[in-house]
């Protein structure tokens, strides 16, 4: 390990997934001094996986996603209180609640937010909603348990792609507008995008593509409809804005860490780096908010939103702070699911930057599939639609950076008809 | 664990006569926050889902808080009665990919 003798004092900032996990791991590693977790909602860290699926449906309610964990009475919680401020030179911690909070080691697991709508008077009209926390996905449950007319979805990534589903679960009329040509282009690209949208399609969700809201309208405080930047206008009783996240880095300006709407950047082992790139052995970072050199993708810096990925980094940050034995480089193959309507999504690997797309296995046309991704003759990621299953052995091709299109994997036709196509990223 | 899961199963030959039973419907059979013991929390359970293959196994051990959806979406409820727990510990073990985490209620 770095500087600092033995700590005594850890302090994790950010009480998600990615904050339990790293106590978890601190605790793990034997570390037997203070640990104190700051979170900034009011709760003890709850799973926000099923906030826009089933909590939406109303199969489980809210609050009832608490995440299980294995810490025991040895920590500190200090819930409803946001850090405001990082003092490095002073080690310490400065508070919402006017306090301060020193630490030999720190984890940095703040996370994201919901990436809110452009105009901001726009977005406090009533039945306006983003899903991120909690509050957020009870509002928007029992927005639609009052039978909206209509409900506009903003934003076709994977939170849309969810919402929209569960609308139609819901049997509710609903539609989905993004400026791409279909849903997750800039994740999957248009090729495979297209076979996607054409299940949601299937399922009447009214797609609108290449479409842009300007403006949301309202009346009486409450939203009534969305202008499109061509003019026409959508009625909706429901809008929600699905446009991505922010990383929640700004309590770390003036912390002389190299930190922007993008994370905070850490080395290959995890510790985070200064304005000058210098790694700080005190501090880790993990989760949405950490962007890192990735040794698979050539060790270009990624911050990866994914639910796997904030388990596995944790794990990794806090046995690093609690010093233990690490890898070099933190190296996991990033992996994420959606599951929108009875449809699963699964992802290994990383599609930016792929160049052919080949379906190996499966057709888009029975709404089962596996597609490859390929850059430069490697395989970088893999995609299965509802074939779970038969995704591990992709995932070595791309954990690998196998040859493209694969030819060892599960495939279920001869090589030599597989056909290789753009990808079709923007 | 203070307690024994019941024997005779390891989890990947489920007994046929737990999916006889009927397939719950949520509105009916899924134990909502006022059904749950006053006295004592709920289990805290999550699946990861990226190792979550859709075996099913779970289903068949309890079939009131996991279901499958479609092909291969799992349905779980993450907050279980406390006096459920020897169904939830069956089914935590019965997972081939050992995707079940499960936290005993906060005394």
């Amino acid at each position: 390990m770095g500087a600092a003798p033995t700590p005594e004092r850890i302090v994790v900032v950010g009480a998600g997934l990615a904050g339990l996990r790293g106590a978890e791991a601190i605790r793990a590693a034997g570390f037997r001094g203070a640990l104190t977790i700051v979170g900034a909602e009011p709760h003890r860290p709850y799973d926000r996986p099923p906030l826009s699926k089933h909590v939406l449906t109303g199969q489980i309610p809210a609050e009832a996603s608490q995440l299980p964990s294995r810490l025991g009475r040895d920590v500190t919680w200090r819930l409803g209180v946001d850090v405001r401020r990082l003092d490095r030179e002073g080690r310490q911690l400065h508070l919402s609640d006017g306090g301060s909070l020193p630490y030999d080691r720190l984890l940095i697991a703040t996370g994201t937010r919901a990436r809110p709508w452009i105009h901001a008077d726009e977005a406090a009209l009533r039945n306006v909603f983003t899903i991120r926390t909690r509050e957020d996905a009870a509002g928007l449950r029992a927005a639609l348990v009052a039978k909206p007319k209509r409900v506009l979805v903003i934003g076709a990534g994977f939170i849309g792609c969810e919402v929209a589903a569960v609308c139609r679960e819901l049997d509710l009329p609903v539609s989905l507008i993004d400026p791409s040509p279909s849903p997750l282009a800039r994740v999957l690209g248009h090729t495979v995008g297209a076979y996607i949208g054409e299940i949601h399609r299937g399922r009447g969700v009214a797609m609108r593509f290449g479409s842009e809201v300007a403006h949301l309208e309202g009346a009486n405080d409450r939203v009534t409809g969305a202008r499109l930047k061509d003019g026409e206008v959508l009625e909706a009783e429901v809008v929600v804005i699905a446009l991505g996240a922010v990383r929640n880095t700004e309590w770390l300006d003036g912390s002389g860490l190299s930190a922007d709407g993008g994370g905070v950047d850490c080395d290959a082992r995890g510790f985070v780096l200064d304005e000058g790139l210098r790694p700080d052995p005190s501090i880790a970072a993990a989760g949405d908010v950490a962007r890192f050199p990735h040794p698979l993708y050539g060790g270009r810096r990624v911050a990866l939103e994914h639910w796997g990925h904030a388990v596995a980094q944790a794990d990794h940050a806090g046995r690093l702070l609690a010093g233990a034995d690490t890898p070099a480089a933190y190296a996991a193959l990033p992996n994420f699911w959606s599951v929108q309507g009875d449809m699963v999504v699964k992802s290994v690997g990383l599609t930016d930057g792929a160049d052919a797309v080949a379906i190996v296995q499966g057709d888009p046309a029975q709404r089962r599939f596996i597609a490859v991704y390929g850059r430069a003759g490697r395989c970088v990621a893999a995609l299965a639609v509802d074939s779970a299953r038969w995704l591990p052995a992709y995932a070595e091709s791309v954990a690998s950076a196998a040859p493209f299109p694969p030819a060892g994997a599960a495939t279920d036709r001869p090589l030599r008809e597989i056909e290789i196509r753009e990808p079709g990223f923007a | 664990m203070h307690y024994m899961p019941q024997v005779g199963w390891g989890g990947f030959g489920a007994p046929q006569h737990h999916s006889t039973e009927p397939r719950p419907t949520h509105a009916v059979c899924w134990p909502m926050p006022s059904d749950r013991s006053p006295s004592v929390g709920p289990l805290r359970v999550s699946v990861d889902l990226n190792l979550c293959q859709a075996y099913a196994q779970c289903c068949y051990a309890a079939p009131r808080y996991f279901r499958i959806d479609g092909h291969e979406a799992l349905f779980y409820d993450p907050a279980p009665a406390a006096s459920d727990r020897i169904e939830i510990e069956r089914a935590r073990l019965a997972c081939p990919v050992q995707a079940i985490r499960v936290q005993e209620p906060e005394a």
